[in-house]
């Protein structure tokens, strides 16, 4: 009895629950193994069956860099993979300076430094460029996603553009003072762009949306009241919608980031000051998203440092199951903290590799590598 | 429950008396069973599938009827009791695929599919994929005995492309 005598399917049933990137490493095994990866078919129900494997993904300056965080080892290491290496083409050894990343399905949706959009699974090596309209003078800011469709994923990119005052200083967050600003979407079905007219969002995007089942996720401010909001982007119909959050108690408190959990789930960082030397992180989770949202609390850590004296820019990563937050300053020469619940697994991480230009900072984000091939 | 039993023959003659719940775990079966083809003196000839896997199967489909009772019985069970449960469940199938070799786990797999027991072949599958994961395109070759149809200049074109693109 060999493998080799399996009908196709059965051996297909196999393939599709080994993980993205120990799959991907036994593609020189045959011709017949080989050609899956281009089997659409093939990839998706990979997407399906396979065992999700949870990465972090760092944006140091202009490049992403691949972190293997180990929390089974006391005390918890972080280790730098390497950078994951994007050309511009196949004539040129020139990297891509990478700006901005928005993820979905393992497929990275880049901003380059010289203002060009790029999709790209680093996994499986492919790159798609995305050509952008000729109005260079506009800010953009792009996420993506994809059509609800039963049998596959059809991906669209949500891009919104404003013209940035003179001298205008971006922030990180919510972008204020943008003029004329409007929508419009791309589809990889048609490759083409196409303007979105009434959307039910009338401000900028903020920045650091995340994807749970094709849609788009962002903490948003409300204009009027100043306060927080969930906001999402609804792939399918095309438009936004206005979530709840937890509530917020008291005027200390604010929600640091979202992310995803899963392939199902939104996780939310609630973080307050509690003193000088010490604040407070609640981490709060979501029932499953198809039904009506709602937020519980999962764990709560305590961070040795006064946030707000260096959040700013403060990224996040969270194992759910571990209770354990890993948390990241935008500024080269801050620490990493990797902290749990009742002061578990507690490590700080002096920077000491800071070796790289310091212009954009450091970003985190967790990743699930895929073989999901752009159409 | 009815306890009504059913003989099951394997391809090299042996016979197997299972509860007829249990057999139902196969959709082929509970077809038979539904169109009434099922001579109540007679055994079921099972000519794809031996004895030895056979007795697997059984072992299988045995315990997951238990459980599926379990899942009647206690309807209104607590979070904490469910998942109790299912690590049971889960420790059960680690232990019963930890005892077969690969080969053995190829010929269940074929039965599986043969019988159509859809959760057997999940959990197989998944079983033999963890056994793939860490191993080495010559490594997997090797147990699966499967041909290495490339050129060498193929070969190397494939694992110059493959590597996660870093810099």
């Amino acid at each position: 009895m060999m493998m080799s005598n399996l009908p196709q399917d059965l051996v297909e049933e196999i393939l599709s629950r080994v993980p993205a990137t120990s799959l991907k490493q036994l593609r020189p095994t045959c011709k017949r193994w080989n050609a899956l990866f281009n089997d659409q078919g093939f990839t998706q129900k990979h997407f399906r069956k396979a065992t999700k494997e949870s990465m972090v993904l760092m944006r140091m300056d202009c490049r992403v860099c691949l972190m293997s965080i180990d929390l089974n080892v006391a005390p918890p290491s972080i280790e730098f993979k390497g950078t994951l290496s994007l050309k511009h083409d196949i004539s040129t050894s020139k990297e891509v300076d990478i700006v901005e990343f928005f993820h979905c399905d393992g497929l990275l949706l880049c901003k380059t430094y010289e203002y060009r959009l790029v999709v790209w699974n680093p996994c499986m090596g492919e790159a798609r460029w995305i050509q952008l309209r000729a109005d260079n003078k506009n800010y953009s800011r792009f996420a993506l996603g994809y059509e609800n469709n039963k049998s596959y994923h059809s991906y669209k990119i949500l891009r919104c553009w404003g013209y940035v005052p003179h001298n205008k200083v971006l922030e990180n967050r919510v972008v204020f003072g943008f003029k004329n600003h409007g929508f419009e979407i791309y589809a990889f079905s048609s490759d083409s762009w196409r303007v979105l007219d009434d959307v039910g969002f009338h401000r900028f995007l903020p920045s650091n949306g995340v994807s749970v089942k094709g849609n788009a996720y962002w903490i948003a401010i409300d204009e009027n009241d100043k306060h927080e909001f969930l906001l999402s982007f609804d792939f399918t119909q095309e438009n936004f919608k206005r979530l709840c959050l937890p509530p917020l108690l008291d005027n200390f408190s604010r929600f640091r980031t979202i992310l995803a959990v899963g392939e199902e789930q939104l996780a939310l960082i609630k973080q307050s000051d509690i003193n000088n030397s010490t604040s407070k992180m609640e981490i709060w989770l979501t029932n499953k998203i198809d039904t009506v949202l709602q937020w519980s609390k999962s764990f709560t850590v305590d961070l040795p440092i006064c946030v707000d004296h260096f959040s700013y820019g403060m990224t996040f990563s969270v194992d759910m199951e571990k209770k354990v937050v890993v948390c990241c300053g935008k500024h080269s020469q801050k620490p990493m903290y990797i902290i749990g619940e009742d002061h578990r697994y507690y490590r700080e991480i002096p920077n000491g590799e800071s070796n790289y230009r310091s212009f954009l900072g450091k970003y985190m984000y967790n990743y699930v590598p895929s073989l999901v091939q752009i159409q | 429950m009815s306890s009504n039993m059913i003989m099951l023959k394997s391809s090299d003659g042996a016979s197997f008396e299972i509860e007829e719940a249990a057999a139902r775990k196969s959709k082929i079966i509970a077809n038979m069973i539904e169109v009434e083809c099922v001579d109540e003196d007679k055994a079921i000839p099972l000519q794809n599938v031996t004895g030895n896997i056979l007795a697997l199967v059984i072992e299988y489909c045995n315990k997951h009827i238990v459980d599926d009772d379990d899942d009647v019985a206690t309807e209104e069970a607590s979070e904490e009791e469910e998942e109790a449960k299912k690590k049971k469940v889960d420790d059960w199938e680690a232990e019963f695929m930890n005892s077969m070799s690969l080969e053995t786990m190829f010929e269940l797999l074929l039965a599986a599919n043969y019988l159509n027991i859809k959760s057997l072949i999940d959990l197989v599958c998944q079983t033999i994929a963890n056994n793939i994961k860490d191993k080495t395109p010559e490594e997997v070759r090797k147990i699966f005995s499967i041909e290495n149809d490339f050129t060498p200049e193929e070969e190397e074109e494939i694992r110059k492309e493959n590597a996660w693109a870093f810099g």
